[in-house]
């Protein structure tokens, strides 16, 4: 076990910086290769859980793919029942990655180094879970290749493209590939770096992974160049791409989805449960890998600002389409929205407007934003009410549409609940406590750029001394010598006297 | 005079590793001569404000050159890439449409071929293969630039710096040492460039 060369102060509000810039630099990948080999019940209980709960879910999805659909609660209103709702919710999730590793690392702020690997890494996991949600919804999912953009395959079929449908594509795939890619590039120094101080098996895999990197300044010269132009990129690639799911909706003629300011309100929701994401992740393998030092409360004190201006923006985006719901003077835009408020999802619709625009209030308090338990609970509930969100945007509209004979209403039954709400959690679970053991979770060079760069102490000559500070310094030694070192002298004379006597 | 020598020497502190760089400067190595290894990007603009390295306005220049070498760009296969990506979905959605089979002159009163989703798709594609662009660029640039020093130090990813100088004469090998032991090395290796021996330095933390 590294020795923790920083406590955390005893009350976090005196304390506000990211991290300790004295940590000496070994100690770092010390810290990292401990995580890499540290096995703790925690881990491996973890571990098996999640992996049980993916093969349950995954029987499940094999059972409802040979008996039938039927077994799905969905119906000719409903057809996109919690399908649709689990795949905005996890490419909503998948924001989060982008913003605290490209967004923050333009914006130069240096509290993200500690903690945006995580935020990337459950980005690409997401994003993982996305395109298995996708291929799952098509019903038969053995032709999802069907999907693909590529005309002249034989199939008579021509991709559209002026269906948003297939614009999601591209830029899913886009984003995935894109999120991986500046994932791995920011790695490309930190396999380096365990490859050259981990054996076995992982020494393989480091190597390949490294590219042979051996940090001269030409290859940090290539690094950042690349990594600044990924970064630039990824930003409004992350953008597009939820405005494009969005558009998905918006499209349509759907009473409730046909609304211009649906683009901003699902990137603003994306990063807001994404913030709350990246909380729920860090708490517990901060506390599991004892990385106190490195992951501070500060840390969750700047993401809890963070997610308080999100909550701020998603509840102006709420009141703006109740207002819409209004305004638009639609019957049925009107009906859907009452049938959310007040009719038979409203218990659903109030909760989340509990947990998602009131119980982020507590967040003005800086004792809630350091208060490790009560933010993990609370990104929880976030995230519980970011997925009713997603629910209460889809189910209510397809339900309630402009023939009031089709009208329908829709339970998820638990095949769906399984498929679309267990298997994405449990397979994300797995994936990333896998991950705990093959990729740097620490940022290895990000994390040394902050700390004290190992120095010589100067040693200042009379010629190195400018004229102007040249006086001050006189200055300062004259007052030195007169008063405080020699009285300073006096004093420890005195004390090793006394020390004398007591001695005998 | 046969110049098939090298040198590596490790240093503790990068402040003497920076003066090092200066000596050699002054000495009149040249800017890509010089081959720095360190754990971290160092950036002369964060290093100059700190007080152990107090660097004038020309030895901040100086060192930049040799730190970031002027030269090929991974912002090259990136415009590449992105050119590319465009071309690929002006011809997919320009394409498609055009060669379906059940042509009518307009698609429902739409042109046949669809401006908006083709900026949307020349979008996202373009950002598809620049990103790949990049990264390959960035594994090409790094390989072809590889550094010609055959000496590795596993140190270079904790928290040691390195200075590698390759295809020396004799005299300028010693010039070189001096200037290294000069500034405190940690360690210095002299070898032939064809010299088999071994490549690891240290051991692991």
């Amino acid at each position: 076990m590294a020795k923790h060369t920083a406590k955390e102060p005893i009350d976090p509000r005196l304390d506000d910086s990211t991290i300790d810039e004295n940590i000496p630099w070994p100690n770092v990948n010390r810290d990292m290769i401990r995580v890499l080999n540290t096995n703790t019940w925690m881990y491996y209980g973890g571990l098996a859980f999640f992996v049980t709960m993916v093969l349950i879910s995954a029987a499940i999805f094999y059972n409802m793919t040979t008996r039938g659909l039927g077994l799905l609660g969905e119906n000719n209103a409903v057809f996109w029942g919690l399908d649709i709702p689990a795949f905005i919710f996890w490419i909503g999730l998948s924001h989060a990655g982008t913003f605290l590793s490209a967004v923050l690392f333009y914006a130069r702020s240096n509290w993200r180094r500690s903690i945006y690997r995580y935020a990337e890494l459950m980005t690409l996991f997401s994003l993982l879970n996305v395109f298995m949600i996708l291929t799952i919804h098509l019903g038969r999912p053995w032709r999802f290749w069907f999907g693909m953009p590529v005309p002249f395959n034989g199939r008579f079929l021509w991709p559209s493209y002026r269906s948003p449908l297939a614009w999601d594509l591209i830029a899913i795939t886009t984003y995935t590939t894109g999120s991986a890619l500046f994932l791995y590039l920011g790695m490309v120094p930190d396999f380096a770096g365990l490859r050259d101080h981990v054996g076995g098996w992982r020494n393989k895999v480091f190597k390949v992974a490294s590219l042979g990197w051996r940090g001269t300044d030409k290859e940090w010269k290539f690094l950042v160049q690349a990594y600044s132009l990924i970064g630039a990129m990824i930003i409004p690639l992350m953008a597009s791409v939820h405005s494009l799911v969005a558009w998905d909706f918006v499209n349509t003629m759907v009473p409730g989805f046909h609304n211009t300011m649906f683009a901003p309100f699902f990137v603003a929701g994306a990063l807001y449960s994404g913030i709350a994401g990246v909380i729920m992740l860090v708490i517990p393998i901060r506390r599991m890998f004892h990385l106190e030092d490195y992951i501070r409360i500060s840390h969750f004190d700047k993401l809890g600002r963070l997610m308080l201006l999100l909550a701020f923006v998603w509840v102006y985006f709420q009141s703006i389409e109740a207002w819409g719901a209004w305004y638009k003077q639609d019957s049925f835009e009107t009906f859907a929205f009452l049938a959310k408020a007040i009719g038979p999802w409203a218990p659903w619709y109030w909760f989340m407007i509990a947990v998602c625009g009131v119980m982020p209030m507590a967040l003005f308090s800086r004792k809630v934003r350091t208060n490790l338990p009560v933010m993990l609970g609370g990104s929880i509930l976030i995230n519980i009410g970011m997925f009713i969100e997603r629910f209460l945007i889809i189910v209510p509209g397809e339900s309630i549409t402009h023939l009031p004979s089709t009208w329908k209403y829709y339970v998820p039954t638990v095949h769906e609940v399984f498929i679309y709400i267990i298997l994405p959690l449990s397979l994300f679970g797995t994936l990333f406590m896998l991950s705990l053991k093959i990729v740097p979770h620490l940022s290895l060079y990000e994390i040394k750029e902050i700390l004290t760069v190992p120095m010589r102490p100067a040693v200042e000559t009379p010629e190195a001394i400018p004229k102007s500070r040249a006086h001050d310094i006189k200055a300062e030694i004259e007052v030195d010598s007169e008063t405080e070192l020699f009285s300073d002298v006096d004093d420890i004379i005195d004390e090793k006297k006394e020390e004398g006597e007591e001695d005998g | 005079m046969a110049e098939d020598r090298s040198v590596f020497a490790r240093f503790e502190f990068v402040n003497d590793l920076i003066q090092a760089i200066l000596d050699l400067r002054d000495a009149g190595f040249k800017r890509d001569d010089i081959e720095v290894f360190s754990s971290i990007p160092l950036e002369v603009e964060h290093l100059s404000h700190s007080k152990e390295v107090n660097l004038k306005e020309d030895e901040a220049k100086s060192l930049n050159e040799v730190l970031f070498k002027e030269g090929r760009r991974v912002g090259f296969f990136t415009r590449i890439g992105a050119a590319i990506g465009i071309s690929l979905a002006v011809i997919l959605v320009g394409i498609v449409p055009i060669t379906y089979p059940l042509q009518p002159s307009q698609q429902g009163g739409m042109p046949i071929v669809p401006f908006p989703p083709m900026g949307i798709l020349s979008f996202e594609t373009m950002i598809l293969i620049a990103f790949i662009a990049s990264i390959l660029g960035f594994a090409w640039l790094t390989r072809n630039d590889r550094i010609k020093t055959k000496v590795y130090d596993k140190l270079l990813t904790v928290d040691r710096f390195a200075i590698g100088l390759t295809d020396l004469s004799p005299d300028r090998m010693k010039e070189a040492t001096e200037i290294f032991k000069q500034n405190s090395t940690e360690d210095i290796h002299e070898f032939l460039e064809d010299e088999p021996g071994k490549t690891q330095l240290s051991e692991s933390v």
